[in-house]
């Protein structure tokens, strides 16, 4: 997927280069069920196993990853959106955010009984990725390759 | 060394990790996107096969098995029925299922604590879909995760347990609010259980937008039950009329 946006957007990418990933941004809704500090911590995990084992074990040596690798300081940034209800009783939209909704929940804001429904607030998406192409043979891959045989897995 | 910061990088690679505007790629891709493919390959399926599917969740303890034990001894008069059970260990449900003299393929997950479509999608393939009518997925015991992820059914159930107290859907907003419909099971302990009010268990459901219909039931004693096989036969035929009009007027 990387590789095509990349490709979409600035025509073409030499056989020989790979593409290296330095940010990556996601938007997620209240109603997600995700929860941002524990992304962002699982996050690290996998970004530390990535560099530590991906290349050097040897179930991981055949694994395909389409040339495409993660910066060990790729950023993970969330954006979070509100979600928003609509009231059929009041016919208008109105935002919730985590306040409203400890307050309201998705009620009516000016009629708990009036009848609601969830219109937003689900969505669970990457938005922007931030790449660029470095030559197969000084990619960063090829500089964390000889340095993470060591078995130190801090988070276990 | 410090795997996280790159700070033991040559410096020339430290170089290029420079930010640059012309680096931004944006795109909108769903997360969920290759759970979502997989679910939408196995409600067409099931489309194909004219059988309703049903996804059941609850707190661990909170009487799926014994619903559809109470279920399926109603409706197997009717249809043909298959049962997926989703545990991390033992078959225990399953057997509980076969008992009731209908199929049920169980799904160890090991340490997931959900089920997700390609989970579903191995286990329809060990049935065969042409002899049946309606399959009930009985998800992990959990009331966080199995809302996130669609497993290709058609409608979504959760159970609320009167031991589990009436405050349930606002602590787990996030289930309470996608399902289609809400049993409230064991009602035949409301007397010793006087803490948990009916009406502002119901009132709490319906602060999370949802006007889905509300159960409250015993499978144990039978009582509460028609309403929800009736809603059940109800969707089960609309479904039915909605793949194959035809053969319905028919029939």
């Amino acid at each position: 997927m990387a590789r095509r946006e990349y490709v979409s957007r600035h025509g073409n990418l030499p056989i020989d280069q790979n593409l290296v990933v330095t940010s990556l941004t996601l938007r997620l809704g209240l109603f997600s069920g995700v929860d941002k500090g524990l992304l962002k911590r699982a996050f690290q995990v996998a970004l530390h196993d990535f560099h530590c084992y991906w290349p050097s074990t040897p179930e991981t040596q055949q694994a395909e990853c389409d040339g495409v690798y993660f910066s060990p300081t790729t950023q993970l940034i969330i954006e979070q959106v509100s979600a928003s209800i609509y009231c059929r009783e009041c016919g208008s939209h109105y935002p919730v955010s985590q306040q409203s909704f400890q307050r309201h929940y998705l009620s009516c804001p000016n009629n708990h009984r009036h009848i609601t429904q969830l219109i937003s607030g689900d969505e669970m998406l990457l938005i922007n990725m931030q790449m660029h192409p470095e030559s197969a043979s000084t990619c960063i891959s090829e500089a964390f390759k000889n340095n993470n045989t060591q078995e130190g897995n801090s988070h276990v | 060394m410090c795997e996280t910061c790159g700070c033991s990088l040559p410096t020339d690679n430290k170089k290029s990790l420079d930010i640059d505007a012309d680096q931004n790629h944006a795109v909108i891709k769903k997360i969920m996107s290759s759970n979502d493919k997989t679910a939408e390959h196995n409600r067409h399926k099931l489309n194909k096969h004219g059988i309703f599917c049903i996804n059941i969740m609850s707190s661990p303890g909170g009487g799926k098995t014994k619903l559809l034990e109470a279920s399926i001894a109603e409706l197997k008069k009717l249809y043909r029925i298959a049962v997926i059970e989703g545990d991390l260990e033992t078959e225990n449900d399953a057997e509980r299922i076969r008992a009731q003299g209908v199929e049920a393929i169980q799904i160890t997950t090991g340490s997931a604590c959900h089920l997700d479509a390609h989970h579903v999608h191995q286990a329809l393939h060990q049935l065969n879909l042409d002899t049946l009518d309606l399959i009930f997925i009985e998800n992990v015991g959990n009331l966080v995760c199995p809302a996130a992820f669609d497993l290709g059914q058609h409608a979504n159930i959760a159970l609320l347990s009167v031991t589990e107290g009436d405050d349930k859907p606002l602590k787990y907003p996030v289930m309470f609010q996608k399902i289609h419909g809400l049993v409230i099971s064991k009602i035949e302990l409301l007397d010793y259980f006087d803490d948990f009010n009916m009406e502002r268990a119901l009132d709490n459901f319906r602060k999370l937008a949802n006007q889905s219909p509300v159960w409250p039931l015993s499978a144990k004693t039978g009582r509460g039950m028609e309403a929800w096989l009736d809603w059940l036969v109800d969707q089960r035929t609309e479904r039915k009329m909605l793949l194959n009009p035809q053969l319905e007027t028919s029939e």
